[in-house]
């Protein structure tokens, strides 16, 4: 069990650690970021409680009292996770304190993109009839992270999609289609069966068509248009945990984990995290 | 699958309530990104609509099957009324299995239509579906192209010999007239 609960002063007086300096320690002993030259998790906490946004700035640094909004509980819990996961040689690391949620929440603040942060439950790839899309390799990952004793630490899970600027507004239906761009290699699979059909028909055809439907099939066979690739998505997997004893609603403190991502391009079988 | 702006006021309204998603209900709903959703090929497209309109005619040719077997053994046959006979005879041979094969692939061609939103887009087991549609259809149309070909062979065949009557007609009334007009 990681000892973040207090810091020793020169004094000797015991000062507990501010919720900020908490959340960055425990980050630091988990291990690496995701991504932190792209900031992947654009975190939509309290003042201070973010260890993205306000790592740095610790009440301690200031000279003023440090933040406790954290419960002691939740700390514990918190720890408890990063130490299991340590354990099991899980990447999985908090990002940030924030309350929980319903639906999706819009992110405008990013770079390059947008981001859709939705409850699970309630993300409309969750309900969709054709499953909900995972690259092979990051579906691997997660039965890992499903055989290990980290599987029921999370009281709630979000997905965090990015998404094109501007491509997704707060109060218009969330569409999956706008989460997840078509999968190349059904596109490129498509083109082939196509393709073969093209030829099999002109086959079939052949006795009214004559020597002109072969060579058409053949250069129909022959035909293989380049694919286009739209620019990577890359989703995140959170996962969130509330006090000891305390109720799953909205609006309740959480510390969330980072669990896995994963990307939405040509390259499926690169590794996404 | 859409979240409505009325459903999210609604889950504002209760804020008490969260709906919850477990790693394994997800890993039990997750498919490979592989293997997901993309538009079909325009040419598959085509192709899955013309397998359609061909197995609904491979359906109606086999209906009207025993009067196709009476017509291969008309004098309208100059060439391979008999190939066309002998096949017309293998198909009705053959036709318990064929309308029932046939009537699969109209059923399983209706459910991937509506499965695919017309054609629209699915995840690759639709594509292949839709293949096997292609296929299906071609193998209806098979039957029906060959008879075709058959009928066409003997009509260009039958112009021909009109054409060749009309012009020796016509010859040989010229030369008839003429021997006339000089006698």
């Amino acid at each position: 069990m990681l000892k973040l609960q207090v810091k020793p002063r020169s004094e000797g007086k015991v000062v507990p650690l501010s919720d900020a300096a908490w959340l960055e320690g425990l980050l630091r002993r988990a291990g690496a970021p995701v991504r932190p030259d792209e900031a992947p998790v654009p975190v939509v906490g309290q003042a201070g409680l973010s260890a993205i946004e306000g790592g740095e700035r610790t009440a301690e640094a200031e000279g003023m009292a440090p933040e406790l909004l954290i419960p002691s509980g939740l700390r514990a819990r918190a720890e408890r996770i990063v130490a299991l996961s340590r354990n099991e040689g899980l990447p999985v690391f908090p990002v940030a304190v924030a309350p929980l949620f319903a639906g999706w929440r819009l992110h405008t603040k990013g770079k390059h993109y947008d981001y859709v942060f939705c409850n699970l439950a309630e993300d409309p790839l969750f309900s969709d009839p054709d499953g909900f899309p995972i690259p092979a390799h990051t579906l691997q990952h997660l039965h890992r992270l499903n055989r290990s004793s980290l599987a029921r630490c999370f009281d709630l899970l979000y997905v965090v999609h990015e998404v094109e600027k501007g491509s997704i507004k707060e109060g218009e239906p969330l569409e999956a289609e706008r989460l997840v761009p078509p999968s190349p290699h059904v596109r490129r699979a498509s083109e082939r069966l196509g393709s073969l059909g093209t030829v099999l028909w002109l086959g079939t055809a052949l006795p009214l068509l004559g020597g002109a439907g072969l060579g058409l099939a053949t250069a129909a066979g022959l035909a293989m248009i380049p694919l286009s690739l739209g620019l990577g998505l890359d989703p995140l997997l959170l996962g969130a945990v509330v006090a000891p004893q305390r109720p799953i609603r909205v609006g309740e403190l959480a510390v969330w984990f980072y669990l896995t991502h994963w990307r939405y391009t040509a390259e499926e079988g690169e590794r996404g995290g | 699958m859409v979240l409505q702006p009325q459903q999210q006021e609604q889950q504002e309204l209760q804020p008490q309530k969260l709906q919850r998603a477990t790693l394994p209900q997800l890993l039990e709903r997750a498919v490979p990104y592989e293997e997901w959703r993309a538009p079909f090929d325009p040419k598959l497209r085509v192709l899955t609509w013309l397998a359609g309109a061909a197995l609904l005619a491979h359906l109606l040719f086999l209906a009207g099957l025993p009067w196709f077997l009476r017509a291969s053994h008309s004098d309208f046959f100059l060439v391979f009324g008999g190939t066309l006979h002998g096949l017309l005879l293998w198909i009705a041979d053959h036709i318990p299995m064929l309308l029932a094969l046939n009537i699969v692939a109209l059923l399983v061609y209706l459910w991937l239509a509506w499965r695919t939103q017309g054609m629209r887009a699915g995840r690759l087991d639709w594509h292949r579906l839709a293949f096997g549609e292609v296929v299906a259809g071609a193998a209806g149309a098979f039957p029906l192209a060959v008879s075709l070909f058959f009928i066409l062979l003997n009509l260009v065949l039958w112009i021909l010999i009109i054409f060749f009557g009309i012009c020796l007609g016509l010859w040989f009334l010229g030369a008839l007239f003429e021997a006339l007009l000089r006698g």
